[in-house]
């Protein structure tokens, strides 16, 4: 019945009172990120022809045949070469312009009746209203102009993914490593976040290419900035937070 | 098409992944609570006697020669720890930089001050805005308005307490204890509780009946409930589901429900009252046993009391909501949070 009440022992205080322990030895730990970045740049040119394997054989049950196509980098000594998805975007036609049209009056009508705890939705929704509308726009007057496509868009993607990888244990190194946290665990949470990069980065692109083959150039604005960088900036900071929450360090505070 | 659905879901599935843990402490908010009091009574006593015997150990001697002195003696402690003990009359102008101050006369402390242990032998009262790990004075207690204990605060007899305070971790008083109102509070413990009035008038005109708990039979009620009003009801009740208890009902019996109890106006129980849920008692209501619940107790009405000068007893839940003035004997634990609005 009153299975919650604790058995009692010392008196804790409020948590507001917990200060988040700083690691003594913190020098220590700035190991870890150049090795980190040394381990993937070693892995990169494995991981990039996983990459192309998986974009291969994906597009070919998809339908597509020989839609991936590879350009050579060399990252400080590391050669590798990038693939990239080699499908064509056609510009938005008259019925696809007018669809996305009425589906942002659809999701701006949605926005507003979104209730108060969740307003946070409400924003992102109006966001996402607004790309889409400045998308309209773009592609209503200057359709012909428009810089991107598939391939460009693919590689781009890829790079992007490349680049946090190398910049994320860096960005744990000021932010995480500082702390008293399990070694084992700091470890763990680094290369966990890497792994989901390199896996969803590939499913990112592959689907955001499909996207724009199905639904023309139109919906390219809107993939870069929701479903890019920006969700895996979000999924490196819901890693982050796993991280300094999957263990309690802290002392109560003795100076207020 | 299947491996394109197939595509989309399976991204959407995956980048779920990281966001999983969010989302569930969105809905459960495991986090969102404040750290439930940890508390034991015996502890806090124990804690409290040992520091009162380790400063009448150590400073007695002291404490009297300074005090006919009436001067202001700085020391350290064995680990470092700087105290000092004051034995000026009246209002400290300037609190030390010491983290144990020692009082021994009636002292006002000034505003705005940060100081961990305060020990007084006589008389104390805080200023306002002030932050406090721990306070035991031997006599009379007063925290002034906006202050913060994060700890313990003892008083020997009276314990008042100014608004707008936030009273974490342990208070307890050797005569009573008086809180004003906007009080945030966790765990209080001492023979008489008042909240608001503190002027409020002890004499008993509750007449107790003449019935033994053995006498009285258990009944198994399992759907929703509402008793008889204007009636007197002797058993022990056991409900599967909600109950109410109108106005001018008299129970002689425990309560035990696995659903809310809406408790109503002028309702005497003699006897404990035990929820899996939520308990809402209203006006001028008298409970002689404990209440204790796995979720809130709502304490709406005027004039609510719970247990007798004669019979202390305990109030325990997560969260203790308390509208107007309300006496209680004993003891109140509010696991997470109990406010005064």
């Amino acid at each position: 019945m009153v299975s919650n009440i604790r058995r009692a022992t010392l008196l804790y205080p409020y948590r507001a009172f917990h200060n988040q322990v700083f690691n003594e030895k913190v020098i220590l730990f700035f190991f870890i990120p150049p090795l980190v970045n040394l381990l993937f740049l070693a892995l990169l040119p494995t991981i990039t022809k996983l990459w192309g394997g998986f974009f291969t054989w994906f597009l070919a049950k998809m339908g597509f045949n020989d839609a991936v196509g590879y350009i050579d980098y060399q990252l400080v000594t590391v050669n590798f070469s990038l693939p990239y998805i080699d499908l064509y975007a056609d510009l938005p036609t008259f019925t696809i312009w007018w669809s996305f049209f009425v589906l942002s009056l659809v999701i701006l009508l949605i926005s507003g009746r979104v209730p108060e705890p969740y307003t946070p939705l409400k924003y992102f929704l109006r966001a996402f209203v607004f790309l889409l509308t400045s998308s309209l726009f773009y592609f209503y007057f200057f359709s012909n102009s428009f810089p991107y496509n598939i391939p460009l868009y693919s590689r781009d993607g890829l790079l992007q993914i490349i680049s946090l990888c190398l910049i994320t244990p860096w960005v744990f190194g000021f932010t995480y490593y500082i702390f008293s946290y399990n070694f084992i665990n700091k470890i763990v949470i680094t290369l966990l976040t890497l792994l989901f990069l390199v896996i969803g980065g590939a499913l990112q692109v592959l689907t955001s290419s499909w996207l724009i083959n199905v639904f023309s150039l139109i919906v390219v604005p809107c993939m870069y900035i929701f479903f890019g960088l920006l969700i895996n900036v979000f999924a490196i900071v819901a890693f982050y937070a796993y991280g300094v929450s999957i263990e309690k360090v802290f002392f109560v505070r003795d100076e207020f | 098409m299947l491996w394109s659905i197939g595509l989309i879901t399976f991204t959407f599935l995956f980048y779920s992944l990281p966001f999983l843990p969010g989302y569930i402490e969105y809905k459960l908010k495991t986090d969102a609570l404040p750290l439930a009091v940890n508390v034991d009574p015996t502890v806090v006593e124990y804690l409290l006697r040992s520091f009162r015997a380790f400063i009448l150990r150590n400073f007695l001697a002291k404490l009297t020669k300074i005090n006919l002195d009436s001067k202001t003696v700085d020391g350290k402690f064995s680990n470092g720890m700087e105290y000092q003990i004051n034995c000026d009359k009246g209002l400290l102008s300037k609190l030390p930089s010491v983290k144990v101050l020692i009082l021994c006369r009636d002292v006002t402390l000034p505003d705005n001050t940060v100081i961990q242990r305060v020990y007084a032998q006589q008389n104390l009262n805080t200023g306002k805005y002030n932050k406090f790990f721990s306070l035991y004075a031997e006599h009379s207690l007063y925290i002034n308005s906006f202050s913060i204990i994060q700890n313990i605060a003892f008083s020997g007899n009276e314990l008042t307490i100014a608004e707008n305070c936030q009273l974490f971790g342990f208070l307890k008083a050797g005569k009573r204890i008086c809180l004003n109102k906007k009080n945030k509070f966790q765990c209080i413990v001492s023979p008489i509780i008042f909240f608001g009035d503190c002027f409020y008038s002890l004499s008993d005109d509750i007449k107790f009946p003449k019935v033994f708990f053995e006498q009285v039979h258990k009944i198994d009620i399992l759907d929703d409930y509402t008793f008889t009003a204007d009636k007197i009801h002797q058993h022990h009740y056991v409900f599967r589901k909600k109950v109410i208890i109108p106005d001018h009902c008299e129970i002689i019996g425990n309560i035990k429900s696995y659903d809310d109890i809406k408790i109503g106006k002028n309702v005497k129980i003699f006897g404990s009252i035990i929820s899996e849920k939520n308990i809402d008692i209203d006006d001028k209501s008298f409970i002689l046993g404990p209440i204790v619940t796995n979720k809130n107790i709502h304490l709406l009405g005027k004039d609510i009391k719970i247990g007798t000068q004669v019979f202390p007893t305990s109030v325990i839940a997560n969260f203790i909501n308390i509208d107007h003035s309300a006496v209680i004997f004993g003891a109140i634990l509010a696991r997470y949070s109990g406010v005064f609005a």
